[in-house]
């Protein structure tokens, strides 16, 4: 057996919809599920029994059930408890969100309560990706172990160590995180290559499928304004976060001049404008107070409808039967609407502007805008993303499939499949560390482009003291207080030392996943320091690999029953063919090649009742295809002969 | 050609012997070469080390050298190319953003000429600091008073003093390649960088201007 190369799929894991994705020579495309949907919402049911429903269903359930299900996790990832409740964002959650036990004070661990058993964010995000990476092994017939996976481009270092975390939980080696914007610009990209001279954009029909122009990377081109050189900006408001990226478009070079954003304001801010204007009338008219977590739910919901409705009409009636003599009744306008998330809009046209500044552009340099995100569908959006540059947004990419797709190019890239095809991304927010008197000392700007790295030196203050603590700091504030403390580095192992002799150069380096590395060394003596890393919202290493072996136990039966119904069924589809074709077309056949085939269909069935083990049933498959083609061929010719008459 | 670009360059490459054009890696086989200590970021990009380049042709080195190193697309099987490509893609990237800019590139021939850092020596020329007090000033009463007019007034003076002061930067970028008083124009140029300093962050206190809430062309 020849060994087959290892699929890598591109998955985006999305606030309100998950997508995974493969990209093939005929170019990127969405792997649906057996409903033939294309996205799973991001919607998870727990039933009492511990078993858990993901996706459509279980946003059927969600009325029914609204503490037991969860949605929107993302934007739980990566953050603590103090901070998702100053922020307002628990008050806003029908479930149940606490903080986690931890084995430190200094630890802020957020994490879902559903009835009892607690999961983090990761470990929720980790069943979605798990039935992402199923409906990928069924489309396949084999197993999947590596993907792409794509974040907002301005998550930090602790969002996207989840992200990271969840997809090993799930059984994943996560090859790459992504910035959403920049897999957004490369599947724009791909379908433009050839079309990027002059400022006409592509055709609204030019499908993303089957058009890879192989262009070979420009030489000797003159200085200044490059051929084939074109700057993009993707506009991405999705259902929780939002992302502005600038990209410079160079012969199939993706550079990323600068982003901006905002992890948390999305559609679900623009669902819940609607949903307390609901509950604030309904208080006034009928002296209710409609806040039972059902009542939210299906609040949410309605308001979800009412949102997409005003995208196509001007108003949308809101009826409301709240148990009162008569309905709550409401005719809510596109005007208010505009009027309600108007603030929220407004805030990432301030970030376009942000981005261009960063970029050193006028939006007059902007050739093409890309819209990406589900409420990009909202007519003020595209409204005012027009006004701030000044031209007609390019809206013909599904705004919903168009990231999913990005990530499985560039999983092709990393599969070394697309040579010509390369993303220089940047890291979003500020790096630095908490200096003395709690002043953020900043080690590496924001936009700076990834990898990158930076040195810093270090002593100790007393004598013999053995290690030394570092609090990592992410953002753009003057004080250490202000920013985000990613964790506390601990350089263990010092040698014994009077005080400030040792110098210890400490190397923070950003990959290209945007995540930081750490690492230390004391240079007198050369002694490689050893580093502990307490993530202040995250999950220890420890931890995740017992997440995963836990989520393995369960995930190994669960893939591997399926597997086994997908090919015991295909081995009775076959054989029952094979047994068909040999009745019609059997005679013409020599009487050993025959009875060879005979032999083949009953081994094969008695090796798909015995044999459970589904990679030597996939491999005893493959055998009896390739064995049964001759007479598969006999078959055609007979049948096309029978048409000819 | 400068000379100086050659010193550390290799003539072949050592895996597969064809010409080599960077000193960091082989663009025929993909071999990446860890670079020495303080590498000159101009041998680099295989460029003369002066203040003028071609800031195109830098660009399409820049792409032309990440379609080497970078991560993505190195051979990751060996721990230690997967490093080789982290470290080298970090200095290029250093080195490009150095380079890209003049502001930044003089700053970086004044470092290799042994210049003054500016903890050295933070003296700016003459009146410079006399003159942003000033405009300090004023800001602080324009944005008080809402003065956009005012404003936009100042945002005009500062881009000038900084054009001025570029000018200056180049002026003296230049003359650092002949060794005629050589230590005058290393001072001169040090003080000139820090007036720029003063009068890029002038600039980032001003309010971005103001094109968000206008009207766009379809309207």
């Amino acid at each position: 057996m020849t060994e087959r190369k290892d699929i890598i799929v591109g998955i985006d894991l999305g606030t309100t919809n998950s997508l995974v994705a493969y990209c093939d020579e005929t170019g990127p495309r969405i792997i649906a599920d057996e409903q033939g949907d294309s996205c799973i919402p991001s919607v998870l049911t727990f039933s009492p029994d511990g078993q858990v429903v993901i996706g459509c269903a279980a946003k059927a359930h969600a009325v029914e059930n609204p503490t037991a299900t969860v949605f929107s996790v993302k934007r739980l990832m990566g953050k603590g408890y103090e901070e998702l409740l100053a922020e307002g964002e628990i008050a806003q959650l029908p479930y149940t969100v606490i903080k986690r036990v931890t084995d430190s004070a200094d630890r802020d661990v957020a994490a879902v309560d559903l009835n009892g058993s607690v999961l983090t964010p990761p470990e929720i995000s980790a069943l979605i990706l798990r039935q992402l990476k199923q409906q990928a092994e069924t489309y396949f017939g084999r197993e999947v172990r590596k993907a792409v996976i794509t974040v907002p481009a301005y998550f930090d270092d602790a969002q996207r160590q989840a992200t990271r975390d969840a997809g090993q939980i799930a059984g994943l080696d996560v090859v790459r995180i992504v910035n959403e914007p920049t897999a957004a610009a490369l599947a724009y990209g791909l379908g433009v290559r050839g079309h990027l001279n002059g400022t006409a954009g592509p055709s609204d029909d030019l499908s993303l499928m089957g058009h890879c122009p192989s262009t070979e990377p420009a030489s000797g081109s003159a200085s200044g304004g490059q051929a084939g050189e074109s700057v993009v900006a993707v506009y991405d408001l999705g259902g929780g976060t939002f992302d502005v990226s600038v990209l410079r478009l160079t012969d199939g070079v993706y550079e990323v001049l600068s982003t901006h954003g905002n992890t948390h304001l999305g559609g679900d801010d623009f669902d819940r404008q609607i949903m307390n204007l609901v509950q604030r009338e309904v208080r006034e008219q009928f002296g209710v107070d409609i806040a039972s977590p059902a009542i939210r739910q299906a609040l949410r919901h309605f308001a979800e409808q009412i949102k997409m409705r005003l995208s196509r009409d001007s108003s949308a009636v809101l009826e409301i039967d709240i148990g009162a003599s008569e309905p709550y009744r409401r005719t809510i306008t596109r005007e208010e609407f505009e009027t309600m998330i108007s603030p929220w809009v407004e805030r990432t046209i301030a970030s376009c502007s942000r981005a261009l500044a960063d970029a050193r552009l006028g939006p007059e340099r902007i050739d093409q805008v890309v819209m990406v995100g589900g409420s990009t569908r909202i007519p003020l959006v595209r409204r005012r993303v027009e006004e701030v540059f000044g031209r007609r947004p390019y809206t013909a990419l599904n705004p919903d499939e168009v990231v999913a797709l990005g990530a499985a190019v560039q999983a092709d890239i990393l599969g070394g499949s697309r040579r010509d095809t390369l993303l220089l991304d940047v890291i979003p927010l500020s790096l630095g560390i908490e200096t003395m008197g709690g002043a953020m000392g900043k080690l590496i700007l924001r936009n700076t482009r990834i990898p990158c790295q930076a040195t810093e030196r270090f002593s100790t203050f007393v004598d013999g003291q053995s290690s030394v603590k570092i609090n990592v700091l992410q953002g753009e504030r003057e004080l250490a207080r202000d920013c985000r403390s990613l964790g506390e580095f601990e350089l263990r192992g010092l040698p014994p030392m009077p005080a400030g002799i040792p110098k210890i150069r400490v190397t923070f380096l950003v990959d290209e996943n945007g995540i930081l590395n750490v690492s230390a060394v004391e240079e007198r003596s050369g002694i490689e320091a050893g580093i502990q890393i307490i993530p202040a919202h995250g999950l220890t290493a420890a931890e995740v690999r017992r997440m995963e072996i836990e989520s393995i136990e369960h995930a190994r039966e669960d893939m591997t029953a399926h597997w086994l119904i997908d090919l015991r069924n295909q081995i009775a589809f076959d054989t029952q063919k094979t047994e068909d074709m040999l009745a019609k077309v059997g005679e013409q056949m020599p009487a050993p090649e025959r009875s060879a085939v005979t032999t083949a269909i009953a081994e094969l069935r008695t090796l798909a009742e015995t044999c459970s083990d589904p990679r030597r049933l996939q491999q005893a498959l493959d055998d009896f295809d390739r064995q049964t083609v001759p007479l598969a061929e006999r078959a055609i010719t007979a049948t096309l002969r029978a048409m000819d008459t | 050609m400068n000379d100086k670009s050659h010193k550390t360059l290799p003539a072949r490459c050592m895996q597969c012997s064809a010409p080599m054009e960077y000193p960091i890696c082989c663009t025929s086989c993909g071999t990446l070469i860890p670079p020495p200590d303080g590498l000159d970021f101009f041998v680099m990009f295989n460029l003369p080390t002066r203040f003028d380049i071609d800031e195109g042709e830098l660009h399409r080195k820049y792409l032309s050298l990440s379609r080497n190193i970078h991560p993505d697309i190195v051979d990751k099987s060996t721990d230690q190319n997967r490093r080789n490509s982290l470290q080298l893609s970090s200095m290029l990237n250093r080195a490009y953003e150095t380079l890209r800019g003049p502001v930044s590139r003089a700053e970086y021939l004044l470092v290799l000429a042994g210049g003054p850092s500016p903890r050295d020596d933070r003296s700016v020329p003459g009146d410079t600091l006399a003159k942003i007090m000033v405009l300090r000033e004023n800001i602080e009463v324009a944005q008080e008073a809402g003065d956009q007019v005012a404003l936009q007034q100042i945002r005009r003076e500062v881009a000038d003093h900084g054009e001025n002061t570029l000018t200056e930067i180049v002026r003296l970028a230049r003359a650092l390649e002949s060794d005629a008083q050589r230590d005058k124009t290393m001072k001169e140029l040090r003080r000139q960088l820090n007036a720029m300093q003063y009068w890029l962050n002038l600039g980032e206190q001003l309010p971005v201007a103001c094109t968000v809430g206008g009207k766009g062309p379809h309207d």
